[in-house]
């Protein structure tokens, strides 16, 4: 039972990891394309540490699958994070249906060359 | 020296599913590393591809059984970022002057 | 007494944060398998109630991994967050409600300020 699982969830994990490459290549500009390699790849790592503790034969290689899904989770987000602004300061270019809120004049952004 | 796989039947199906999936999604982002327009592309790509590192230790630990793969995974895990953190501050320092 | 309900609030705002995970990544996987273009970026200000280092990094760091949106700069007086939305509809109303409604209060009960 444990078997059919643990089967589930790493073919589940691995397909939500597929889906963040293919979304690097099919999104349109630098920030959809985040969103795809920040999520899916979180998602498609947590589901894979889930599928290994359920695996698991005693409760330290329990914590230690924990341990990279928490560090994971705690650092995915400030390498996105710090990408997006380095792509809005630089001006990189957008998805031309980008819509722009008006007061997004208020934060900074390299000068335009 | 040749692993064995520790896992069969069910689950060592499903495991090698999973590395296909995952190699897949390494070729995805190989792609968009080497073309990528801008350099912002390339580091996101850069970024994907330490995450499936630590995804992939984290599967082989299962399919060879061998549990100090998975130390690795969390070594990694832990300093992926670093990487993504020097390359954003590189992109806003060079002001839009990155390749196009 | 006040610390007890912080952790009990924490772990709520965790198993929370673990669901919006889930339904983002469902979000994103869809955004990217259907085969025509189905995402309508926008970048929205939201403005923040979180005072604390603290809470602006949870907020940010949750904004990132839920639904739609990805965190991309904060202003410099850190009042405001400037938020990428792959999926937003004509305005950023309904981001920002649900970024006020559903994490900005569940990190001020953890965090206070």
């Amino acid at each position: 039972m444990s078997d059919a699982i643990a089967a589930f969830l790493f073919v589940a994990g691995g397909f939500f990891c597929m889906v963040a490459g293919i979304g690097l290549i099919r999104l349109n500009d630098v920030f959809a394309r985040m969103h795809a390699a920040t999520k899916a790849g979180t998602l498609g790592l947590g589901l894979i540490c889930i599928a290994v503790m359920v695996k698991a034969e005693s409760l330290l290689h329990v914590a230690e699958a924990l341990f990279v899904f928490l560090f994971m989770i705690a650092s995915a987000p400030v390498g996105s994070h710090l990408i997006g602004r380095a792509s809005w300061r630089t001006r990189v270019p957008m998805d031309p249906n980008t819509q722009i809120d008006p007061d997004c004049s208020m934060f900074r952004r390299n000068r335009a060359r | 020296m040749i692993i064995e796989s520790t896992a069969s039947g069910l689950l060592g199906n499903a495991l090698s599913l999973t590395v296909l999936f995952l190699v897949v999604a390494l070729l995805a982002a190989a792609y968009r590393l080497i073309a990528g327009p801008t350099l912002s592309d390339r580091v996101v790509a850069l970024d994907l591809i330490s995450m499936l590192l630590v995804v992939f230790l984290v599967v082989f630990k299962m399919i060879s059984g061998v549990n100090a793969y998975i130390y690795v995974a969390i070594g990694l895990a832990l300093i992926s970022f670093l990487a993504t953190v020097a390359f954003a501050h590189y992109i806003d320092r060079t002001e839009g002057d990155s390749d196009e | 007494m006040s610390l007890i309900l912080r952790s009990w609030y924490l772990l709520r705002l965790f198993v929370f944060f673990l669901w919006d995970l889930l339904v983002s990544s469902l979000l994103v996987a869809r955004a990217v398998l259907s085969p025509k273009d189905i995402t309508k970026p926008r970048l929205v200000t939201i403005p923040l109630h979180v005072k604390s280092d603290a809470g602006i990094t949870m907020v940010a760091n949750f904004i990132t991994l839920t639904p739609g949106t990805l965190t991309v700069d904060v202003s410099d007086d850190r009042s405001t967050l400037l938020v990428h939305d792959l999926l937003a509809g004509v305005s950023g109303d309904g981001t920002r409600q649900a970024v006020r409604e559903g994490i900005e209060s569940r990190v001020l009960k953890v965090t206070l300020r």
